[in-house]
């Protein structure tokens, strides 16, 4: 892990209004943030090397939580420790907070009109054909062999009929299953190139 | 269900959400909607899809959302801080522990499990969403002899169908345009049928 020259080294509130600016602008979040992190981190302001982006994407993906909480904790903590993981986290958690406070409190007061809850309607059947079309995607990368093919489908049929199985508990079963039977090597491999 | 009870149901979310965004719709929706039953699957697939336009990470924004709904600002800080708390323990861990962590295999056999499995489970929150947009009722219909079957809701089938193939090519319209042109279909569609 290179650390960056005392000279390029970000203070706390640069650092933390360049996360707030990020969290403020990009709609969807997570994975979507990359490239404007790579804008500002790497071409902008030289606070992280093309290297620490690659480590942070590829241990992002690999912890619980929401993404662009887990990205700016791992950046911030590269460019000034825990001190800058903490700035950095608490500016991506900001801009959210207060627009969906603000978002929260107007909805309730026009969601009662029918124009409205025609447009929602609407809405609600564009969104499952977005989950459809990234649930599709995630499958053609990851069922590529028997047993993730058998986990998804035990993982789907489960959460359909038994509602009263927790979707957390199916997840750390599943996390167990793979601890059991192992990820292949080469897969692996082929991940990181 | 006072407000810490809130803040450990979200801090629950966030330790089991892995991939970020869509991963966590099913768990939200196993706890919030099916289990407690603290806003209808209208709403919560209403909120999602409000969460996909506003700024910020889809799973913060959700939080915080669901969190202001069930218990004003206190709620909104439970929900936002609890999805987060996971986050800022492991992922601070993780990223001071670097290395140790980058070439675990057992985590990645770990995650071999998880993967597909968070993958089944959205595939069954897009039946879910389906339910609450292009069905007239649940689909339990189907292979239950005790619950009527379900019709269909055209209005919205043509939206789903929009929405699949503007979002199906190389070309992508994105979530925005997608969600709002599907609003002003359905209130366009509504107004002359």
């Amino acid at each position: 892990m290179e650390t960056p020259k005392s000279s390029d080294r970000p203070r706390l509130p640069a650092l933390f209004a360049v996360f707030f600016k990020i969290s403020a602008v990009t709609v969807g979040g997570g994975l979507t943030m990359i490239p404007v992190m790579e804008r500002e981190f790497l071409e902008k302001r030289r606070w992280l090397t093309e290297e620490d982006m690659v480590d942070t994407v590829a241990l992002v993906q690999s912890m619980p939580g929401i993404i662009a909480v887990n990205m700016a904790l791992i950046m911030g903590y590269r460019m000034a420790k825990l001190p800058g993981a903490f700035t950095a986290a608490l500016a991506v958690i900001l801009p959210p907070f207060f627009s969906i406070l603000i978002i929260a409190s107007c909805f309730a007061t026009i969601s009662g009109q029918e124009t409205v809850s025609a447009a929602f309607r609407s809405v609600r059947a564009a969104v499952c054909a977005l989950i459809l079309l990234s649930a599709v995607k995630l499958g053609m990368k990851l069922l590529k062999r028997a047993f993730p093919v058998a986990v998804a489908v035990l993982a789907f049929l489960v959460f359909v009929f038994l509602p009263q199985v927790n979707a957390a508990l199916v997840i750390a079963l599943a996390g167990l299953a793979g601890w059991i039977v192992r990820a292949p090597r080469e897969e692996e491999e082929g991940r990181k190139s | 269900m006072n407000v810490f009870t809130l803040y450990l149901l979200f801090a629950k979310i966030g330790l089991f959400t892995f991939g970020g965004g869509y991963a966590m719709i099913p768990l939200f929706q196993d706890e919030l909607v099916v289990r407690h039953a603290f806003i209808s699957p209208e709403e919560f697939a209403n909120m999602v899809a409000l969460a996909q336009i506003t700024p910020g990470p889809v799973g913060l924004n959700a939080a915080t959302y669901i969190g202001y709904r069930q218990m004003g600002l206190a709620g909104a800080l439970a929900g936002t801080l609890g999805v987060a708390t996971p986050s800022l323990i492991l992922v601070t861990l993780a990223a001071v522990f670097f290395l140790a962590f980058r070439r675990n295999r057992r985590i990645q056999d770990i995650l071999y499990g998880i993967r597909p499995a968070t993958l089944g489970l959205i595939a069954a929150a897009v039946i879910f969403f389906a339910e609450s947009s292009i069905f007239t009722s649940e689909l339990k219909g189907l292979w239950s002899s005790s619950v009527p079957g379900p019709g269909i809701f055209w209005p919205s089938v043509s939206a789903f169908l929009i929405a699949l193939i503007v979002n199906a090519g190389r070309k992508k319209a994105g979530p925005v345009l997608t969600l709002l042109g599907a609003a002003i279909l359905g209130v366009f569609l509504h107004l002359i049928l």
